[in-house]
């Protein structure tokens, strides 16, 4: 049974190895993946402890569907104390390798303590062992992985692993797992690195039983159905993500020049369509691929065409990294954008993080806040593609002050730089923004400045917001399962309604989280993919738990009021521009100059901002200073937490 | 049949800046067709090629996807037809 699949604490101190059965009622109330995790780490680390230190504890896991006959249960999901931001660290990605831990007995790892010398976990079968990674440590994500199928013996293992980013404490260092698929934000590699944990690795044969499986796949049926209809995943399915950010880019959301532009002009090289070609050229006409048990498949395949990394294979981009490595820095150039992708892949770093701080420095740079001194005699300007890649291999080895700087992340750097440097940082809490602009659309502004884990568009957007449905289906939407009956807008520069669909979203992401699967798969790019309502038959043909869409909506909210409570304790405040839901002042001060006419002029108001901020917290059941109500406590049953039920 | 055509606010200037246009047509191909007529500026917007919409262009008919069937939807008079664009904000 999937709700078979145990728990493992692993105290790398110690040695300690412990497996424990998830209780039903926790089931109940968090399901799994990052509902669970949350519980996890507000229950496993406590107030104020170092993200660096023995006292921080790593959660990865699988959501309640992995590895059944649901579409797209091949989400991993990582939780910490972050090092970047102080607060909530989270990340989630596709591949392999959730299925592959609930083969092989499990849904949830609790990694605790520090190893004193470089190890890995190795998980085969319901056993699992901690293994020498002293000839692993240097090497990249993908020479990681490999090498420890060779020496396993077996080509089927699935492991995710860090790469010299996250050994050298890089604090947005991630966690890789295939050729691409990261689990980006908020330095959850750096995590890793800090406990001299190199790879957890997994091979499983145990069956997972389905509760009732033929209705579980005829079900299935008419979700594949659902989402490959879908026009959004029909045009994901040929060009990637990278088509979100081409539609984007000519409309006038994307930021350019770190924030001073909201439009990347003469991009022809690194269009959609050019990248696609190229995509064609190197790997032939069928080169778009997909993650475990997904019929969207959005990634492409491509090897660089010339320069420097000429012949090297990657998947990708996705419009992250045409963001990160072309609109922010203002780098036109194809062969960039696709390498920058592969640096990062095989360092193990977030690229949004990392092409938003490189387009601050630049920002800097061409201020005169920055000196050639400073760089090291890099000529940081906009533009620069050498220099843009040149320091993603610097800030990976920390090579010289500025990179050794960056590496710490966007605020420790602007404390070290000085000189107003943090008025130019596109920031929440501590975690740089996407390299989307927001100015023109208060829903997206506020989705930003509210996410639990920083700046974040994989939180709580309401991406279709920009779409302009028609009102009745987004009554349909957001009128369920929860009454509502407030305003909804089609207009996207409208500030009456969002917040309902911020808090509604969060919630729809969370529950996503929950039961494992991935995001295309629900209402985040296509207002007709599954939500709420689609939920329960597929969670009781495959686990046999019985739920209502209201009930997992009321888990969504419990999941991410836990989010809030952790960030709470670790010093979350309201408005402060460093560890609160505030925004960047560009953002209330500097209007839009590029774009369509809907977009040129436009910023957001402050005023209009904060009472959006009212409203979503009076949603979610906080008082005015973002703190939880003791009533919405109680009614989600967290009046008692930390409980430590497991 | 006469059918009225939601722009996107994006577009709108495309057509002097009207929110909705007054088509006509059988199909909501043909009521493209006649909006572009009135407003050819829109055509590069909404067409990769002559009656291939763009991959991020999405019509709905009264409040309902049209895909996959699209242009070749049929209309009744007094339809209404939403031009869609994915955007996503990034």
């Amino acid at each position: 049974m999937a709700l078979d699949r145990k728990l493992a604490i692993i105290d790398l101190s110690t040695g300690k190895i412990e497996t424990k059965v998830i209780p039903l009622d926790l089931r109940k109330k968090f399901l799994g993946g990052r509902a669970l995790d949350a519980y996890l780490l507000y229950n496993h680390t406590k107030k104020g402890c170092d993200p660096l230190g023995p006292g921080n504890t790593l959660l990865i896991s699988g959501g309640i569907l992995t590895a059944t006959c649901a579409s797209a249960t091949a989400r991993t999901h990582f939780m910490a104390k972050s090092p970047l931001t102080g607060l909530l660290g989270s990340a989630n990605m596709g591949g392999f390798f959730a299925p592959e831990l609930a083969w092989a007995g499990f849904h949830h790892l609790v990694i605790k303590g520090k190893a004193k010398k470089p190890v890995y976990i190795y998980i085969h079968n319901g056993e699992i062992e901690i293994r020498d990674a002293a000839y692993l440590w240097g090497k990249t994500t993908t020479e990681t992985q490999w090498a420890i199928r060779e020496e396993m013996g077996d080509e089927e293992i699935k492991s995710c692993v860090i790469g010299p980013a996250g050994e050298n404490l890089v604090t947005f260092a991630n966690i890789m797992t295939g050729i691409k698929n990261a689990a980006g934000r908020t330095g959850m590699g750096c995590v890793m690195g800090s406990k001299n944990l190199k790879a957890v690795a997994v091979r499983g044969t145990m069956d997972v039983k389905i509760a009732h499986p033929v209705e579980a796949l005829e079900f299935n049926k008419r979700f594949i159905e659902q989402i490959t209809s879908a026009k959004v995943n029909q045009t994901q399915g040929v060009l990637g993500t990278p088509f979100i950010w081409g539609a984007t880019n000519s409309w006038g959301g994307v930021r350019t020049r770190n924030f001073q532009y909201n439009q990347c002009e003469d991009s022809d090289d690194i269009e959609p369509e050019r990248i696609d070609e190229i995509c064609t050229e190197t790997m032939g006409p069928h080169h778009m691929t997909g993650c475990f048990g997904c019929q969207v498949h959005c990634r492409a395949q491509y090897k660089i065409p010339s320069g420097l990394y000429a012949g090297k294979y990657d998947e990708g981009p996705e419009y992250t990294s045409l963001g990160a490595f072309g609109g922010e820095p203002d780098c036109k150039s194809a062969v960039t954008v696709l390498t920058g992708n592969h640096l990062v892949n095989q360092y193990g770093m977030d690229n949004l993080e990392i092409g938003s701080l490189i387009a601050w420095a630049m920002e800097l740079y061409e201020k005169g806040i920055l000196t050639s001194k400073q760089t090291d005699g890099l000529d940081l300007k906009f533009g620069n593609d050498e220099a843009l890649l040149e320091m993603i291999t610097r800030i990976c080895y920390r090579k010289g002050w500025l990179a050794d700087a960056l590496a710490d992340g966007g605020i420790p750097a602007s404390e070290k730089i000085g000189k107003k440097s943090f008025d130019y940082l596109i920031q929440v809490k501590g975690m740089n923004n996407l390299h989307s602009d927001e100015r023109g659309t208060p829903a997206l502004a506020l989705n930003s400045a509210t996410a639990s884990r920083g700046s974040d568009h994989l939180r709580s957007r309401p991406a279709i917001d920009l779409y302009h449905l028609p009102e009745k289906v987004l009554r349909r939407i957001y009128g369920n399962p929860v009454p509502y009956d407030g305003p909804l807008s089609s207009d996207h520069t409208e500030y009456k309604g969002k917040p309902w669909q911020v808090f509604w979203q969060e919630n729809c992401y969370m529950a996503v989280d929950a039961l494992g699967i991935c995001k295309y798969h629900t209402v985040f790019l296509g207002a007709t993919l599954p939500n709420f309502d689609d939920w329960p038959k597929v969670i009781y043909y495959n686990t046999g738990l019985e739920m209502t869409p209201q009930e997992i909506f009321e888990i969504a909210e419990r999941s991410n009021m836990v989010e809030r409570m952790f960030n709470l304790r670790e010093g979350l405040t309201r408005d402060d521009l460093k560890k609160g839901d505030m925004l960047n002042h560009r953002y209330f001060d500097e209007p839009c100059r590029r774009g369509a006419l809907d977009v040129v002029g436009a910023k957001i108001d402050k005023k209009k901002f904060m009472k959006m901020v009212d409203e979503l917290y009076e949603f979610k059941g906080l008082d005015k200073k973002g703190i939880p109500k003791p009533e919405t406590l109680k009614r989600l049953g967290l009046n008692k937490e930390p409980s430590h039920q497991l | 049949m006469s059918v009225k055509i939601h722009l996107h606010l994006t577009h709108r200037h495309y057509a002097g800046g009207l929110e909705t246009v007054e088509t006509e047509g059988n199909t909501v191909g043909d009521c493209m067709d006649d909006l572009l007529r009135q407003y050819p500026g829109l055509g590069k917007e909404l067409f990769e090629k002559k009656r291939k919409l763009k991959g991020f262009i999405e019509l709905y008919l009264n409040s309902e996807s049209t895909h996959p069937d699209e242009l070749s939807t049929r209309v009744e008079d007094g339809d209404e037809i939403q031009v869609l664009i994915m955007l996503a904000g990034g």
